[in-house]
């Protein structure tokens, strides 16, 4: 039940003093004063609830509004249980029932706290030259001992035949490419060529970006960060990566490093970040009500569609992936976008307020006004390396906090969980939007790197904490990013060509050939010097021609938020007693460690295991962030949101954005699915013109596209921006190309990352999983089903797996070849 | 070049073993046995100064398990020990990379046979004990210590003499519940380094004699003095002294305890005797270890054949963590309980009716039996002529034959998958730091590949052994219980630390 509405009038209702004064603060609430509203309310007598029970009621929710205006959670959970309590059995409180549940799990997770602190960027530290502390980099360790006569033999043989092969396999792309050409009328068509054809007609697309798509947001001739050139690098940064991303590039210190700019995949002329009127069309609420809220079922509780061949560990993973590169830093609250809410917007009077307030992306403080070709440019606040950033932080300050200074460690308490800082959140290096999926996969890999220190310290005795912990942070680092191309893209992706072009990316194809599952090496017998025979990874360093840092393209395309359930489904890994439903909201910030003293680690793991994510298509956006608290800002529209950041930060709409990207444009919305429904729906919202196709937006393009390739998690236009950066992210960090060996990383270091898959690493810090459905599959970010036989739909890739040509659908803990099926 | 021919002719020997060894045909049981009187193991194998083990001398094994061939073959290879030796000293050591070690001494010949022992998930980083201790071959060790934590006391094994250059054994392992992750976490470890907290330098050391002093009691305490010798000979003895051939006891116990005194003959001598495996693989020398076995025999307990009652004297249950591998052993255990006082019910009837125990209490030659069971091992085993009823003697059975079949299992050829990482588990911890030698590890490897002979299920049809048709049924009956129980666990992924009853043998004899 709702408030009065402008469109009732309330002088009838309100017929008395103290209906007078709920009337004022209405009017006070309206203008956005909740403490005069509150005064009011709070110096109004209730009445008598049983002769006039619904405007008691009323009055209890609007003070119960005002309160949650004000961020007053736990008072607004208090008053709308008592608005529940007043209304009369007749009256519909379900929206007061909503809004107490909303504060009371607002107050849990204490979303009213600035998590981290409120920062913005300062114009001199970004300018600074990097600094490094003393001490926090140890001396480089020692060259490897010369190659002995065979290995030297063996790497001779790897660069001719490095050779060789990229003269072969350049003139076959380029020629295959030129001659057969990627896209038909508006997709592309590789996935329907045979397995070796599409991986080459990837390839070329993938040279084709390379060569077209990589811009930058710095004048030309500046170094990043307008670094002056010629600065000598301090000691270790040969060897080791920094807090703060610097000295990845020896000659361009900050390239990559925290608090530079994004960059650009599309041309400087097509960048428009779009202002007033055009900001605002169409608008981005009724999008997001139109076309991403989640349909909602008999029982009035959202239905996700989800995705068959996914856990919920693909979503929190992606997420805890996107801590390590990318982040605008805070948003302001005094400059902000008013987004109006339409007329039969719930949301007017369920939080009697008439617009949605967006704060502006924080501005690039190093912009040389009048001076700068690109028109629009804003900082990335973490570094845009794969370093493990997420949790080792961005700047030493926070590194240093969060490191044990013994034995190379990381800081966790004894029980195995995160420390909490004073806020009661868990303490790492990222923590933006966080919530108890990120602090699983943060605890984790906070343990892993612990465990990376033990292994190095047992072959290393001598070595001191800052070798350990640079080192390990080195193969932590290795270890995600591996996950990542070899597990999580080809699991969202399961697409029996692109699971080959990944492995390739990081073993390279020869490898993939002679070698199966755990036998493949990095550096195998022969290391190939060519990184799409030999891996991209341990081969020499290629940027195309162009500094490497991520990119806003980037940034819209990892806008997947539809892959959220409303609710985590918590388990206990033996079923011994009942799935308990926990709303996403109150796992949020301090919500987070809540959860995690309630529940076992590897119980969370087992939950999310065996939980599904929701698929990327319209109509799935999670309701929860529809109606998402931030601090200062109790009523945000995340799915508004993702609409209004790619307008303001000048990413084209998505018909450009395709040609930017050398696809196609679509015609109209008939091109891009054949769900008439869908179709209408987007031309109701952006117009039933063909050119109208013009305005659709990047997001909103993206999440409709009806043609995917096979098996595909979601469609091509994204795709443009994986093909690029998948191999992009690894080729031009000096730490998985020309320092990729064991010189940097030590023997152990490199047999820890050939033997590391996420179900690895889970095991290995919860052997308890081992006798859990993680135990039956390969991939980790699969549905981690128990049984003996699996479904092809929920685990397509293991038909691509050359392991299990036998038989791919029986499960691996059901294998013929296990001991206890030997009997022995 | 020395060694490469010593190592491949052992594993080549080891592989003739595995090849050559089938599982046993077990007769009909018949009378007319000599009775078996067991004699100091000092006695009955002069070279082993080891006076308080009793066991059958070579010459009272009863004919119908006696193998000339075997003992043949045993005569050779203690011949070989000394002619040409397993072990070679000076070599180096295995290395870091324990996938390396593996390969290198678990070769294609052996993998012929079987396949190579797999990875426990707590061994993929440095373990944490607590896991270990519910889950696993070391569980047995868990117990609540006097001062109401949990803990693994195994200072006893640092009172007895060590090769040289290794730490000394012996360790005591204190453990915390954690009641959020419902598990047990190690806080303390009492070693020869001293006390070891988490974060100390000494920690993983100390994690490392922690484990290495369990693997140690686990292989020659617990496996070979209490199972083989305390136990298992003691039960055959007693059984073949004392119930005739068609006593339906008999004809269930029968191939429990079938062969018992061969193989402990051969197999005490293969490994006992100097240069054996035991003291080239374990800590202790020779007479290190011929005072452990007399000084431990003493502690044999037959309770720990029945992992409940095991399990409640340790006071693990229901303490706030989970019981994975107690919960395993429990439900095995739990099936053979039940089938023994099935089988004695048709035989007892009246005594499992409760009407009567005089059949059973007036049936000498079980009272006979049991006063000798009570006589030969070490402590008794719990149930007198005294105090005798048929739930008594049906758990008594259900401990016997879990005794040769689950016990046996987790603390032998269970150890397949946990024994040979010795980079987590060593079996013998250098003061160095280094790893094994090569030839210690290839001898280990060697050793535990034989305990994977292919033997005699105790899935299997014994019916044939029964005295009527009752005892046929009630045979069946159990074997299709096991079916049932594997076919349950089947359901639920396969995990190294789970005991199946498919995996279980129906004695300790090979």
């Amino acid at each position: 039940m709702n408030l009065p509405t402008r469109d009732a009038p309330l002088a009838q209702a309100l017929a008395n003093d103290r209906e007078a004064r709920t009337r004022q603060a209405l009017l006070a609430i309206e203008r956005r004063e909740f403490g005069r509203g509150i005064e009011l309310l709070d110096a109004t007598p209730l009445g008598d609830t049983a002769t006039t029970p619904l405007a008691s009621a009323q009055a209890l929710a609007l003070l119960a509004l005002a309160h949650f205006q004000l961020e007053h959670y736990d008072l607004a959970a208090r008053h709308y249980a008592e608005a529940v309590n007043a209304a009369p059995a007749s009256t519909d409180a379900g929206d007061w029932r909503d809004m107490r549940a909303l504060a009371e799990a607002n107050a849990t997770s204490g979303v009213d706290v600035h998590v981290p602190d409120l920062v913005y960027f300062d114009r001199d530290a970004l300018l600074a030259r990097p600094v490094l502390r003393a001490g926090a980099l140890p001396d480089p360790l020692p060259p490897s001992p010369a190659l002995s006569r065979l290995l030297a033999s063996r790497k001779v043989l790897g660069e001719a035949l490095g050779v060789v092969f990229t003269v072969l396999t350049n003139l076959t792309t380029h020629l295959y490419g030129w001659f057969a050409g990627y896209r038909d009328a508006v997709w592309t068509n590789w996935y329907q060529r045979p397995q070796f054809l599409a991986i080459l007609t990837l390839a070329y697309m993938r040279e084709r970006l390379n060569a077209r798509n990589l811009g930058t947001s710095y004048p030309p001739g500046r170094l990043v960060g307008f670094q002056n050139a010629g600065q000598t690098p301090p000691p270790g940064v040969s060897h080791f990566r920094t807090a703060d991303g610097s000295w990845n590039n020896l000659a361009d210190p900050k390239e990559g490093a925290a608090g530079t700019r994004f960059l650009r995949n599309v041309e400087m002329e097509s960048i428009r970040p779009e202002v007033g009127e055009q900001l605002l069309t169409p608008n981005p609420r009724e999008i997001s009500r139109r076309l991403l809220s989640r349909p909602l079922g008999a029982d009035g509780r959202p239905v996700m569609q989800e995705v068959p061949f996914l856990n919920l560990l693909s979503a929190s993973w992606i997420q805890f992936m996107n801590g390590d590169w990318i982040n605008h830093g805070e948003i302001y609250f005094n400059d902000v976008i008013e987004v109006p809410l339409p007329e039969d917007d719930p949301a007017r009077t369920r939080y009697w307020q008439t617009k949605i307030f967006v704060g502006r992306t924080q501005a690039d403080p190093t912009r040389m006004s009048g001076r700068e070709e690109a028109v629009a440019s804003a900082i990335n606040e973490v570094t845009h390396w794969w370093d493990g950033s997420q949790i080792y932080g961005s700047d030493q300050a926070t590194q240093d906090l969060l490191r044990s200074h013994a034995g190379g460690k990381m800081r966790i308490n004894a029980d195995g969980t995160l420390p909490l800082d004073a806020k009661g959140v868990e303490e790492t290096g990222f923590k933006r939007n966080w919530w108890v999926g990120l602090a699983m996969l943060h605890t984790l890999f906070v343990r892993e790197h612990n465990a990376i220190c033990d292994e190095l310290q047992a072959a290393n005795p001598e070595w001191d904490d800052a070798r350990l912990f640079n080192v390990a942070r080195l193969v932590n680092a290795a270890v995600m990013a591996k996950i990542h191309t070899l597990e999580w893209t080809p699991s969202i992706l399961p697409n029996p060509a692109l699971n080959t072009a990944m492995n390739a990316n990081w073993f390279g194809l020869l490898v993939n050939f002679f070698r199966h599952g755990k036998a493949r090496k990095t550096f195998d017998e022969i290391k190939v010097r060519n990184p799409e025979m030999g891996g991209v990874v341990g081969n020499p360093i290629d940027k195309h021609g162009r500094g490497f840092g991520l990119t806003e393209e980037f940034v819209e395309v990892y806008r997947l938020h539809s892959l959220l359930p409303e609710d985590l489904v918590l388990r206990r890994r033996d079923e011994a007693s009942a799935p308990e439903a926990v709303p996403f909201h109150a796992t949020r910030q301090s919500g987070s460690p809540r959860i995690t003293q309630r529940h076992a680690l590897a119980d969370l793991f087992y939950s999310f295991g065996v939980q599904q994510p929701g698929a990327l298509v319209l109509n799935n956006f999670p309701r929860f962030m529809q109606q998402l608290s931030i601090p200062g800002n109790p009523f945000f529209d995340m799915g508004t949101v993702d609409i209004v950041r790619a307008r303001e930060r000048g990413v084209p709409r998505y018909n450009e954005f395709r040609r930017q990207l050398g696809l196609n444009p679509i015609r109209c919305f008939e091109d891009l699915t054949e769900n008439a429904d869908d179709v209408a729906k987007l031309k109701q919202v952006y117009g039933p013109n063909p050119a109208d196709v013009e305005k659709l937006d990047l997001m909103i393009g993206t999440l409709a596209e009806g043609h995917r390739p096979l098996n595909f998690g979601f469609g091509e236009t994204m795709f443009q921006i994986f093909i690029l950066n998948a191999t992009r992210r690894l080729q031009s960090d000096r730490f998985y190309t020309d320092c990729f060996s064991e010189e940097f990383y030590t023997p152990e270091g490199l047999r820890w990352i050939d033997a590391a898959d996420l179900k690895t690493v889970l095991l290995r810090h919860f052997p308890e999983l081992a006798s859990t459905g993680l135990a039956n599959i390969r991939n980790a970010f699969e549905p981690w089903d128990a049984g003996p036989r699996l479904e092809p739909a929920r685990h397509p890739l293991r038909a691509c797996d050359p392991e299990l040509t036998a038989d791919p659908w029986r499960g691996d803990a059901h294998s013929p070849f296990n001991p206890a099926a030997q009997g022995r | 070049m020395m060694w490469f021919l010593r190592k491949w002719f052992w594993i080549a020997l080891a592989w003739f073993k595995a090849v050559m060894n089938k599982p046993l045909d077990i007769p009909v049981p018949r009378d007319g046995g000599a009775r078996i009187v067991p004699v100091p193991l000092v006695q009955a194998i002069p070279e082993l100064p080891i006076k308080n083990i009793l066991a059958c001398a070579q010459q009272e094994i009863p004919a119908d398990e006696r193998s000339a061939s075997k003992t043949m073959f045993y005569k050779l290879q203690i011949w070989l020990y000394g002619a040409f030796s397993p072990m070679q000293a000076g070599l180096p050591s295995i290395g870091t990379d324990p996938d390396v070690a593996l390969r290198g001494a678990y070769t294609w010949l052996h993998r012929r046979k079987f396949g190579p022992p797999v990875l426990p998930a707590e061994y993929l980083a440095s373990p944490e004990l607590g896991a270990l201790a519910v889950r696993g071959p070391y569980a047995c060790y868990t117990q609540k210590g006097a001062d109401g934590r949990f803990e693994w006391d195994l200072l006893s094994l640092a009172d007895h003499e060590h090769h040289e250059g290794l730490l000394r054994l012996g360790v005591k392992v204190k453990f915390e519940v954690d009641a959020t992750q419902r598990t047990l976490r190690a806080v303390r470890i009492e070693s020869v380094l001293g006390t070891s907290t988490p974060g100390d330098t000494g920690w993983e050391l100390a994690k490392k004699l922690a484990l290495c002093s369990a693997t140690t009691h686990l292989s020659l305490v617990r496996h070979f003095n209490w199972v083989h010798l305390g136990a298992a000979a003691q039960l055959s003895i007693a059984t073949r002294n004392h119930l005739p051939a068609r006593h339906p006891l008999m004809r269930l116990l029968w191939p429990y305890i079938y062969a018992t005194e061969q193989s402990n003959d051969t197999v005490t001598r293969g490994q006992m005797l100097p240069g054996g495996d035991f003291d080239t693989v374990f800590s202790y020398t020779f007479e290190g270890m011929c005072r452990l076995f007399d000084a431990s025999w003493r502690d044999c307990d037959f309770a720990m054949n029945d992992p409940v009652a095991d399990a409640e004297a340790r006071q693990v249950p229901g303490q706030g963590f989970d019981t994975p591998t107690e919960d395993n052993l429990g439900a095995l255990f739990q099936l053979m309980h039940e089938h023994a006082r099935h089988y004695l019910s048709l035989y007892y009837p009246h005594a499992a009716q409760g009407t009567g125990t005089e059949g059973l209490r007036g049936d000498a030659a079980v009272l006979a039996w049991l006063d000798e069971l009570n006589r030969l091992i070490p402590n008794g085993v719990g149930v007198s002529s005294a105090d005798l009823t048929l739930d008594r003697l049906a758990r008594l059975v259900a401990r016997c034959i879990y005794l040769v079949s689950a016990q046996h299992e987790i603390l032998g050829g269970f150890l397949w998958n946990y024994q040979l990482w010795t980079h987590r588990q060593p079996v013998r911890v250098y003061a160095s730091g280094q790893p094994e030698p090569l030839d210690v590890y290839q001898r280990l490897v060697n050793a535990n590949y034989n305990l994977n002979v292919t033997r005699r299920a105790l899935i299997h049809d014994f019916g044939y052994l029964a005295v009527d048709e009752l005892g046929v049924a009630a045979m069946q009956r159990f074997c299709h219980q096991l079916e049932g129980l594997q076919t349950t666990m089947e359901r639920e992924p396969w995990a190294v630390w789970k005991l199946y009853p498919r995996a279980l043998k129906v004695n300790i004899n090979a």
